[in-house]
């Protein structure tokens, strides 16, 4: 029987996890078996609470994914395409990147109130600078062959980026959306477990800690990297149909 | 009539620069094909994409009288739009040129018929061969009804019997429309130039001009090829 390699993967994981578990290498006052998870996860799904949690995480990632897209795409492209933009900007960006996007949020919690607002406006900012630099790099590496020719035959620039920039640019999007969901997800939990909201999977897990019930923490957790993961099959799945004429290779 | 006046060229890459060419100037004539010789690295692909438009990374005068210029790569995947069809490919450029559609339609037909096309023009480059995109890349350049035809090693990805079919083609095209191509086959350039330019190795040193009657090729640049 054919077995696929990543369930064997995570087959031969979750076997090391309850064979630590036996062995006792941590104490289990902080360390749940994968049996204690699976029997907690059958309580914590038949609660309604989880599934206004999720949803909630799941709609501020979105949004700050999407403002960060529609920010770090076209200005990546700008300065992916004119280098002496670039130069200008470029050294500015760096800075900005190496600073963690998450010490922005008291500024958005004080400007714009203990809301959604805050937490989606910080993750959307350190996405966008990391989209930006994302596509900018990866565009200024295209080979520019192909829209030397077609100016060549007066093309306009409305037509170049109809037909050549926006199709060459779409590989570079792609990068970025993987780039960018995994660094939103991160920074929205954290957000929520900052000051907490009413509902998210941040807060859950501020409120699970107080309670000190592991295996619902171990769930949590899971739930958090299981959304991360179901966001970048999205992204996959989108490429494959987007970007067709790359799949082939 | 192609005029070229003071070009000069310096081809930079990785921190490694050379000077292609220093104040080259040349005219030829309208109606007159002509084939660029030259070892490799002497500048031919550069000099087609200066005529061309394609690079414009130059200083110095291009004056062309053709209003259109078709223009074959020597690498046809490079500028053949991967995410758009075959016929789309070949139909762009003569649609943001203003010419008829119908027309182009038309003549795609004729040009499929004589060349033999042996795949759909349904399919996209990246499903196709070397040989097949080099034959849409030429197709593409013929369907923009061009006063001027440049073709960068045209044969390079086609095989024996389609080489041979495309060279007929282009001998009697060129009654209508000239040529200005690199080929490093004597029995290509011979029978589609009227004549050479042979580009030196050095910048420095002169180009030559000869009629393709008289061409002797020397070994050195046939094996340098």
């Amino acid at each position: 029987m054919k077995v696929h390699s990543g369930t064997l993967g995570l087959t031969i994981i979750v076997a090391i996890w309850q064979l630590v578990d036996l062995l006792q290498l941590f104490n289990p006052i902080y360390f749940a078996s994968p049996l204690e998870v699976l029997a907690e996860s059958f309580d914590i799904l038949s609660t309604s609470t989880i599934y206004s949690d999720i949803s909630h995480t799941v709609l501020r990632v979105l949004t700050a994914l999407v403002i960060s897209l529609l920010v770090g795409v076209p200005v990546g492209l700008l300065l992916g395409y004119y280098s002496k933009i670039h130069a200008l900007f470029g050294g500015f960006l760096d800075f900005m990147r190496s600073i963690p996007p998450v010490v922005f949020f008291p500024l958005f919690y004080i400007a714009l109130g203990p809301n959604d607002s805050s937490r989606i406006m910080t993750a959307a900012l350190g996405a966008s600078v990391l989209g930006i630099l994302v596509v900018s790099k990866y565009t200024m590496q295209l080979d520019k062959t192909r829209l030397h020719y077609f100016r060549s035959l007066n093309f306009s620039q409305f037509m170049l980026f109809k037909n050549i920039i926006w199709y060459e640019s779409l590989p570079a999007v792609i990068v970025a959306a993987k780039a960018i969901s995994s660094w939103v997800v991160v920074i929205i939990i954290v957000t929520e477990m900052l000051v907490g909201p009413k509902h998210g999977l941040g807060a859950r897990v501020q409120s699970v800690q107080i309670t000190n019930n592991i295996p619902d923490l171990f769930f949590t957790i899971i739930l958090i990297g299981a959304v991360g993961l179901i966001i970048n099959i999205l992204i996959t799945m989108t490429e494959k149909r987007l970007i067709f004429w790359l799949q082939s290779d | 009539m192609i005029k070229l006046k003071n070009i000069s060229k310096q081809y930079s890459h990785k921190k490694v620069s050379k000077q292609l060419f220093s104040k080259l100037s040349l005219t030829i004539a309208d109606d007159t094909s002509v084939a660029v010789l030259g070892k490799n690295g002497s500048g031919k692909t550069s000099m087609l994409q200066i005529i061309s438009g394609v690079d414009k990374e130059y200083t110095g005068l291009v004056e062309l009288s053709a209003n259109r210029v078709g223009y074959v790569n020597q690498k046809p995947g490079e500028i053949l739009l991967p995410w758009f069809t075959v016929k789309k490919n070949i139909l762009l450029p003569r649609e943001h040129a203003g010419l008829d559609i119908k027309k182009g339609e038309r003549l795609l037909v004729k040009y499929a018929d004589i060349l033999n096309i042996d795949f759909s023009f349904e399919k996209y480059p990246y499903m196709l061969s070397g040989g097949q995109q080099q034959i849409t890349s030429l197709l593409r350049a013929l369907l923009l009804e061009p006063e001027l035809l440049i073709l960068d090693e045209p044969f390079s990805a086609l095989d024996s019997s389609k080489r041979k079919l495309v060279k007929s083609f282009l001998t009697e095209y060129r009654c209508s429309c000239p040529l200005l191509l690199v080929s490093h086959r004597k029995e290509e350039y011979s029978q589609l130039a009227d004549e050479a330019i042979i580009l030196p190795d050095k910048y420095c040193e002169k180009v030559r001009r000869i009629n393709i009657e008289n061409v002797e090729v020397s070994e050195a640049i046939l094996e340098s090829s």
